[in-house]
C-alpha cells in the first residue's frame, strides 16, 4: 500500500498569484469569459504543487456565482425572511430537498440558473409565494390557478412569462383574452 | 498490473471528509480545479464532491494506487462520472484521514490509468 512516513514540513509558503476563473456561457455548456484574479495560493513542498486556499476557492466561486447572477447566501437567507417563510416552507414551495435550502444559506451549495431564475422572481416580486404555490399544486392546467392570482386584466410581461417557462415571442402575453 | 477494488476504508474515509464540504479539509491544487473549471465552468465544488461521492459509495469501484514517495497518505486514482461525462480522478487521503487533496478531476488524458 502506498502509504508513507509523514515528513517533517518546512513553513509553509504562501502567496498571492494570478488566476483566471472561467465564466459560463447562458446555457452553462461553454465558456463565456474569464475574470482575472490575485488569490492566495499554498506551495506544498511534499506535492510540488501549488494548492489553493480555503480564501481562494470561496473568492473564485463567488466571483462565478456574482458574474453568473446567482444569489449569494446572505441575499438568499434574506429573501426567505423578507417573505416571513422558514426553510422547509422555501424547501417545499420550490419542490427542492429539505435540506437544499439550508445549504443554499450557508452558502455550502448553489441553486441551479433555472432555480436562480424563480428566486430572482421572487426577490422582484413579480412572483409571490402564494402563485408559486398555486402554480406547484398538481393540476393539469395551471392557467385558472395562475389566473386566480393575477388580475385578469394585468398581462404577464416577458419577464413574469420567462421566470414561469412560458416563452412568449412579444413583448407582453395577455392572461385573458 | 491490474485495476484493483478501491480499499473500502479508502472510500469510507474520503466520502466522510466529502461530506463536510469543509474547504479547510478538503483542498485542490491549483491545476485540478484549473482543469476542472475549463470543463465545466459552470460547476462549483459542491457538484463535483456530490459526483465524487456517488462513485465512490460504489463498492465495486476499481482504480489504481498511486505510489509516491511524497506527498504522506494514500493516493488512488480512478475514473468517475460526472454530468454524464467520464472523468479522471486523482485524491489523496492525508494520513490522519480527516482531509483530502483533489489532484484531478478532468476528462481523461491517457487511455488507461497507471496499473491497467
Amino acid at each position: 500500500m502506498n502509504i508513507t512516513e509523514p515528513n517533517t514540513n518546512p513553513e509553509p509558503r504562501i502567496e498571492q498569484r494570478a488566476y483566471e476563473v472561467s465564466i459560463p456561457s447562458a446555457d452553462g455548456e461553454s465558456l463565456a469569459y474569464k475574470v482575472p484574479l490575485m488569490v492566495w495560493m499554498e506551495w506544498d513542498a511534499t506535492i510540488n504543487e501549488w494548492l489553493l486556499t480555503p480564501e481562494a476557492m470561496d473568492e473564485i466561486e463567488a466571483t462565478k456565482a456574482r458574474h453568473m447572477g446567482l444569489l449569494t447566501a446572505d441575499e438568499i437567507r434574506t429573501l426567505r425572511e423578507r417573505l416571513k417563510l422558514t426553510q422547509a416552507h422555501m424547501a417545499e414551495l420550490l419542490k427542492i430537498g429539505a435540506k437544499t435550502w439550508t445549504r443554499w444559506e450557508t452558502g455550502k451549495q448553489r441553486p441551479s440558473q433555472s432555480l436562480n431564475l424563480l428566486l430572482r422572481a421572487l426577490q422582484c416580486e413579480i412572483l409571490t409565494p402564494y402563485m408559486l404555490k398555486q402554480l406547484g399544486a398538481s393540476q393539469v392546467d395551471w392557467t385558472p390557478a395562475l389566473a386566480a392570482s393575477v388580475e385578469m386584466t394585468q398581462p404577464i410581461t416577458l419577464p413574469l412569462a420567462f421566470s414561469l417557462g412560458v416563452i412568449g415571442s412579444g413583448e407582453e402575453m395577455p392572461l385573458a383574452s | 498490473m491490474s485495476l484493483k477494488t478501491v480499499p473500502s476504508d479508502w472510500h469510507r474515509d474520503v466520502v466522510a471528509v466529502l461530506r463536510t464540504d469543509d474547504s479547510r479539509a478538503i483542498r485542490y491544487t491549483d491545476d485540478a480545479w484549473k482543469r476542472f473549471e475549463a470543463t465545466f465552468p459552470d460547476a462549483f465544488r459542491s457538484d463535483l464532491h456530490a459526483a465524487f461521492r456517488t462513485a465512490l459509495r460504489d463498492d465495486t469501484l476499481v482504480g489504481c494506487p498511486v505510489e509516491m514517495k511524497t506527498p504522506p497518505g494514500e493516493t488512488w486514482e480512478f475514473y468517475f462520472s460526472f454530468r454524464g461525462r467520464r472523468l479522471y480522478g486523482k485524491i489523496l487521503l492525508r494520513p490522519d484521514r480527516s482531509g483530502v487533496v483533489i489532484f484531478s478531476a478532468h476528462p481523461p488524458l491517457k487511455d488507461k490509468l497507471i496499473c491497467e
